[in-house]
């Protein structure tokens, strides 16, 4: 959810049963203004808390214009004192040994946390004379920053829902916020066929849609739609009490939770988690 | 003005005057308007039936429904809405008459003290709902006779609706509940009795702040040692069944119970010396809190080590209640077998006193080189971490947050602020192995913890004896021995 819209966003998303405290929204909206403005975003949103086993990063994400019809999503991390850097998408191979490497593990929550035990008999990096370590040649050494960055980018695919009809193609064939959204109806809005994921979408009608001359036209099927999810049943769509706020849970990332607010053009989604992916899920149904 | 002009004015007000179907005057102008645009032969002799004929035309009739009347569009949701509203506004009402002495209800925890301390630790479920928790309690309390105590115990997650339980205490009837040992496998063993073990508290579900509540059944030790096996998620609905191998011998509102019985047993934890064994009350595993005097809340960096904290809810065995057999009251009713198999049991697996300290949880998953405590917690320190001085009196006090949480119940978070704390358990109710060690002989993942639980066969009922194997009897040949002659001679002839 955009940076200005946490409070109210953090208030749809409670029912889940995780907040953020006083001290994380104020340093929140300083750390992420001072990136906003570092990077030259047009906007800046809060994606998440991924918690660890001594501390927890705070995860946003950036839009810029990609080569493809959809924008990239630029993911910056912090820890406790909320100074944001940029989450560099490790390579396939990277990501291969990552898994390789830790598997289900929980994260520690220091991000310099190598991967790689130590090998025998590997000599201490060699300082230069300012004191700071010469690098060393060789493959790059894989940090916890890779893991959440390898990570966070599994959870963002899976999730990120947003209500159809939200994001449209522009004239030059990128995809955008709708003007004319106006919010899903009532009824609409309990559905599931009611949501896409906002992220470059893969499925074959999808792909087709947007090759297609008069793709504008066709704006509601450009982005992969939560229905198509396996296993069925991993979202839980809830209508409040009062019917006027949807939420959607993620079953197979548990601490995902999107919301929509019929009729209006609020919604978001957040994540709040050890960025464990529930694998048993069609057991569990 | 002369008088012809006022009688003429008002033959024009009679001519205007519109009774429902035009007047006189917008009827005789439509006449004479059509006899100059038909111009028929005899006007005169027309004019009635041309009169009645605009007439006809002319008339309307009742008005047609305004097209554009506001109209709801889902009805369905209205209800919902006003019902909602209905309830909300019914919790905020004082459950005693204002001009009557206040009614005075259970101990009910103030639950929104400790949700803001809640919030620092990021559990939370907004500020408007926390108070109408607060209020729900507060109406349970109200209609619940004989409660002692009562707190938000959580708020488990399922498929398609959430459950809000809250944890009471019961009073106890005088002379107590007990009806002496029961035998192992009656149904009355199966239950552990009020205020004992799994059965300490008693819980309410409710589907959301402004529902009703409903108390749920006792928890059985079959059911526990049974949920142990499986894994599932909930799904919001207490009646529906649990499909599940191996079998759960219950619907989910009993699944729903063991497995609060089951967090409750790990979770609920204490600060250090707040509690002390209870022993005038006779009952086992009772714990009070200890005197204001002798009451050492541990120091906030006590409280952010594992040391700090203590289990405040009566351990379970494996046969899903917190004790073995009592084998000094049952007694001569037990065959010795039983009695050998009970202290077998007994010996392998020794209960647990209670107020228990938490470093030694899961010490078997440890690696051996791992430093600190046990794997099971993690602590976090939350908040303004400054010290602050007040004198002599008050001594150096800090406002941070410490928040322990179960690494095997995700979800289950202690929070302790000055010399406060609180347990709560928000999620999905399923036990998780992936935050711990694996186990160290198998190299599987904690123990139940997966949600195939293939189970072993029962025992096989061993292979009969053989019999000894003898000759078929032959009666005329035992008779007389044999003569050793080739040929049997006739005894006849």
């Amino acid at each position: 959810m955009e940076n200005q819209d946490l409070e109210t966003g953090l208030k749809y998303c409670a029912a889940g049963g995780q907040v953020l405290n006083c001290q994380e929204i104020a340093g929140l909206s300083g750390g992420l203004a001072l990136l906003k403005s570092k990077e030259q975003f047009q906007r800046i949103y809060f994606w998440g808390k991924v918690f660890g086993q001594t501390a927890d990063y705070y995860v946003a994400y950036g839009l810029r214009n990609g080569d493809f019809e959809f924008p990239t999503k630029h993911f910056f991390f912090s820890g406790k004192e909320f100074q944001f850097n940029a989450l560099m998408q490790p390579t396939q191979e990277e990501a291969d040994r990552i898994v390789e490497l830790c598997g289900d593990k929980p994260l520690t929550g220091a991000a310099g946390t190598q991967l790689e035990p130590p090998k025998e008999g590997e000599e201490e990096p060699q300082l230069d004379e300012n004191g700071e370590p010469i690098p060393v040649q060789g493959p790059k050494k894989l940090t916890e920053a890779d893991r959440l960055a390898r990570l966070v980018q599994e959870i963002d695919f899976d999730t990120a829902a947003v209500p159809k009809g939200a994001h449209t193609l522009s004239a030059s064939h990128s995809v955008v916020a709708a003007n004319d959204f106006k919010g899903l109806t009532s009824s609409d809005a309990a559905a599931l066929t009611s949501y896409v994921h906002y992220r470059a979408p893969v499925s074959i009608a999808a792909l087709r849609t947007l090759a297609r001359v008069d793709a504008q036209a066709h704006a509601g099927n450009i982005l992969d739609g939560l229905d198509g999810d396996q296993p069925k049943g991993c979202w839980a769509v809830r209508k409040d009490s009062t019917s006027d706020l949807v939420t959607l849970r993620s079953l197979s990332w548990p601490g995902y939770i999107a919301f929509h607010v019929p009729e209006t053009k609020k919604f978001g989604g957040i994540y709040f988690g050890y960025a464990q992916k529930c694998y048993e899920l069609p057991f569990l149904l | 003005m002369g008088t012809s002009d006022i009688a003429l004015e008002r033959v024009q007000a009679l001519l205007k005057v519109d009774s429902g179907n035009g007047s006189m005057y917008n009827h005789l102008v439509r006449t004479v308007r059509l006899l100059a645009a038909d111009k028929p032969e005899n006007a005169l002799a027309q004019l009635e039936t041309l009169s009645r004929q605009l007439k006809e035309s002319a008339f309307s009739g009742a008005p047609a429904p305004e097209q554009a009347e506001e109209s709801i569009a889902a009805v369905a949701a209205e209800e919902q809405r006003k019902r909602w509203a209905l309830q909300s506004l019914q919790l905020l009402k004082s459950p005693s008459d204002h001009t009557a002495t206040p009614k005075v209800l259970a101990a009910v925890q103030n639950f929104l003290e400790d949700a803001s301390m809640f919030e620092w630790a990021g559990v939370g479920f907004g500020r408007q709902e926390s108070f109408h928790i607060a209020m729900s309690l507060r109406k349970l309390a109200a209609e619940t006779p004989a409660l002692d105590s009562l707190r938000l115990w959580g708020k488990l997650l399922g498929t398609e609706g959430d459950y809000l339980v809250a944890e009471g205490v019961l009073k106890m009837p005088p002379g107590g509940l007990s009806a002496g040992a029961a035998m192992p496998g009656t149904p009355e063993y199966d239950v552990e009795e009020r205020g004992e073990g799994a059965n300490s508290c008693s819980y309410w579900v409710s589907s959301g702040a402004s529902a009703g509540w409903v108390r749920l059944p006792s928890a059985r030790a079959s059911q526990i040692a049974a949920a142990r096996n499986i894994k599932r998620m909930l799904t919001g609905s207490l009646n529906s069944s649990v499909p599940s191998t191996p079998w759960f011998p219950g619907t989910e509102q009993h699944l729903l119970r063991v497995q609060i019985a089951r967090i409750s047993s790990t979770c609920t934890l204490a600060a250090k010396g707040w509690y002390e064994p209870d022993e005038e009350s006779g009952i086992k595993n009772k714990i009070k809190m200890v005197d204001a005097e002798n009451l050492a809340f541990p120091a906030s960096e006590e409280l952010a080590t594992q040391d700090g904290w203590v289990h405040a809810s009566p351990f379970l065995l494996s046969n899903g209640k917190s004790t073995w057999p009592d084998l000094e009251a049952l007694g001569e009713k037990l065959t010795e077998e039983q009695t050998a198999e009970i202290s077998a049991q007994a010996e392998a697996e020794p209960e647990h006193a209670m107020l228990e300290g938490i470093t030694e949880d899961l010490a078997e998953l440890k690696p051996e080189d791992a430093e600190g405590g046990s794997p099971a917690w993690s602590i976090k320190v939350y908040g303004d971490e400054g010290v602050y001085d007040f004198g002599e009196n008050g001594g150096a006090k800090t406002y941070r947050v410490t928040a322990v949480r179960s690494t095997i119940w995700p979800g289950a978070v202690t929070v302790a602020q000055g010399s406060r704390f609180a347990n709560l358990y928000v999620g999905y109710g399923m036990k998780c192995g992936t935050m711990v060690p694996s186990q160290k002989e198998s190299g599987l993942p904690l123990r139940g913890t997966l949600p195939l639980m293939p189970v072993a066969p029962d025992d096989i009922c061993d292979e009969p004896k053989d019999l000894e194997e003898n000759e078929e009897p032959n009666p005329i040949q035992d008779e007389a021995e044999s003569d050793k002659g080739d040929v049997d001679e006739d005894p006849e002839a």
